[in-house]
């Protein structure tokens, strides 16, 4: 499992908990999210953390609910909560630093070195 | 001896002159380090007989004279009407044939300049399947030289840029002239069609750069602004120089309306300072996770926000309070060290920083990143030459394009690896890969007499070995590279 998706599946995000929650609050948030997504509700389908916007599933849900029943893992989590940041103000600067000077994309072509 | 047996001595010599000075000319004109041998001579001096005596049978008015002529001048310059008539036309056999009589432009490799002409052809004709299936099944050859990567580059689109990107890299008289010459364009055009100019920009003084090279490196330097940044009158200059210019105007009209970006500092730490260590930590982390491109900088700011935030007694304690009473009972700052490392070390490792060597050797959280891709580096090296090693060791041949392949696998890592992490790795990497590649040049060259790929392995270890510091590798490979001369 990469960084970003192993911060992504943050129990926290998935279930769109604080680190205060209690053992109940992360139960009824999960029954929640899972009864939303059975019914087939947008709004649950995805969820927000600071690498950008993911889709939350029953399994996925389940298994934050798993993670969080766990003290030890639990605490572990918590340390990697972090409120939202919108991801536009950390990728604003980044897409700034991505624009270089344009690709010439015929360059192949006019050489003949590109099929017709 | 008659007066027709004289005028015909004298017209076989003149002839014969004719041709060796024409040959000498054109070996001047084409600066090439070696000259093609007796075929070669013998070919020039029998067309240039033909073509005495087709024009002047086309004096006399006999009008065979004529395809006489046109022929000889086809087989006068083979490459020049492949790659003007039948390349474009997608004449891929013809071409082939054609080029195998090219003794001049692809000297003693004219086989392998066949084989571009065919793959070239092939590529210009959409890539029919009996003749993809033609160049491949040639480049598996085991007699293959340096002008078959070009043409394994052109039928192989995924790994076009690493055969051909290798060619570039030929030293010394191993590749005729011509096909390091096209390699070197095709890879300045590929790198344009990317907008990697910087890459662009590098092939400014090489020696086989055509004008259509210098003129896209001129180019790049003005997209980049690189010192000394071209003026309008030096673009100008450089476009009137290549063919087909008018193809061109668009992007010289772009490069010259281009101004390139002032640098500006990019900032390490975020701009609003941050009172929560852990948070303003935290953040770096997303940003760097969240970037396709960190800087070294931007990675080094992240793991001082974490040596910040693990000193921070403040925060420390609560995260041990904080564990007692949700009932944790292992150590979730050392849980948290690990992982913010094995990030720090992904992100490296994926986006290819170069995070270079700490003189000092701080025993801080960059310290071990440090460390820990070092080890994972060489690990991997040993990995990958061992396993060259064992099957060279046992014998078990590739053709020759996946023994080239598997050189330039452990080659890559190894340059990988020291752009990761500095000099250092250098001397320990050398250590690893020496043996293997060595193994792989001294069986090609003595067994199975591959010497053109060989020569060039023992090029580049002697190139490493010195820049490694490693004299006994350096007085080895000299030896071997002098082998080959």
């Amino acid at each position: 499992m990469s960084a970003v998706d192993r911060w992504g599946d943050n129990p926290f995000f998935v279930l769109d908990l604080p680190v205060t929650a209690t053992r109940a609050e992360v139960e009824r948030a999960g029954q929640k999210w899972l009864g939303m997504l059975e019914v087939g509700m947008s709004r649950a389908a995805i969820y927000t953390t600071p690498l950008g916007v993911r889709a939350r599933t029953p399994e996925l849900v389940r298994a934050a609910m798993a993670e969080l029943r766990d003290p030890e893992r639990r605490i572990g989590h918590e340390l990697w909560h972090l409120e939202h940041e919108p991801p536009s103000t950390l990728d604003a600067e980044d897409d700034a630093d991505a624009e270089g000077p344009e690709p010439e994309p015929a360059a192949l072509r006019i050489l003949g070195w590109s099929r017709p | 001896m008659s007066a027709l047996g004289i005028e015909g001595l004298v017209a076989q010599l003149v002839a014969f002159t004719a041709a060796l000075a024409f040959a000498w000319l054109l070996g001047v004109a084409n600066r090439e380090e070696s000259r093609p041998g007796f075929f070669g001579l013998a070919q020039w001096l029998v067309l240039g007989l033909v073509g005495l005596l087709s024009g002047a049978m086309l004096l006399r008015g006999e009008l065979l004279g004529a395809p006489v002529l046109a022929m000889t001048g086809v087989l006068a310059w083979p490459w020049a009407f492949a790659r003007g008539w039948l390349i474009p036309r997608g004449h891929w056999r013809a071409a082939w044939w054609l080029v195998r009589s090219s003794s001049w432009t692809w000297h003693d490799d004219n086989k392998g300049g066949a084989l571009v002409a065919a793959a070239w052809a092939a590529l210009r004709a959409g890539g029919p399947s009996r003749a993809l299936a033609f160049v491949e099944a040639r480049c598996e050859r085991s007699d293959c030289g340096a002008a078959h990567l070009l043409a394994t580059g052109l039928v192989d689109d995924a790994a076009a840029r690493r055969w051909i990107g290798s060619l570039c890299e030929f030293e010394g008289v191993a590749a005729p002239r011509m096909a390091r010459r096209l390699a070197v364009q095709w890879c300045a055009a590929e790198a344009a069609t990317r907008g990697a100019w910087s890459e662009v920009a590098r092939f400014a003084g090489d020696p086989d750069a055509d004008a259509t090279v210098a003129m896209l490196a001129v180019v790049a330097r003005r997209m980049l602004g690189a010192a000394p940044c071209p003026d309008d009158a030096e673009l100008e200059r450089a476009w009137k120089h290549t063919p087909d210019r008018a193809d061109w105007r668009p992007l010289v009209e772009r490069a010259r309306a281009h101004r390139p970006a002032e640098p500006t500092a990019t900032p390490a730490v975020p701009r609003e300072a941050e009172p929560d260590v852990h948070r303003a930590a935290l953040l770096l982390h997303a940003r760097l996770l969240a970037h396709a491109r960190p800087t070294a900088a931007e990675v080094a700011a992240t793991a001082r926000a974490w040596d910040r935030a693990l000193a921070d007694a403040r925060f420390t304690d609560g995260v041990r309070r904080r564990a007692a009473a949700v009932g944790a009972r292992t150590d979730a700052l050392a849980i948290l060290r690990a992982r913010v490392e094995a990030d720090l070390v992904e992100v490296v490792r994926t986006t290819g920083v170069a995070l270079g060597e700490d003189p000092d050797r701080v025993h801080d959280t960059l310290g071990r990143v440090r460390s820990a891709l070092h080890q994972a580096l060489l690990d991997e090296l040993e990995l990958v030459a061992d396993g060259l090693l064992t099957r060279v060791r046992a014998r078990r041949a590739l053709p020759l394009h996946e023994e080239w392949r598997e050189y330039l696998a452990l080659r890559g890592a190894f340059t990988s690896a020291v752009e990761h992490t500095g000099p250092n790795l250098q001397r320990l990497g050398y250590a690893i890969v020496n043996p293997a590649i060595c193994a792989l040049g001294v069986w090609l060259w003595n067994d199975r007499k591959n010497r053109v790929h060989a020569n060039q392995m023992f090029r580049w270890l002697l190139r490493e070995a010195e820049i490694a510091g490693d004299a006994e590798a350096v007085a080895l490979h000299r030896r071997n590279v002098d082998c080959g001369r």
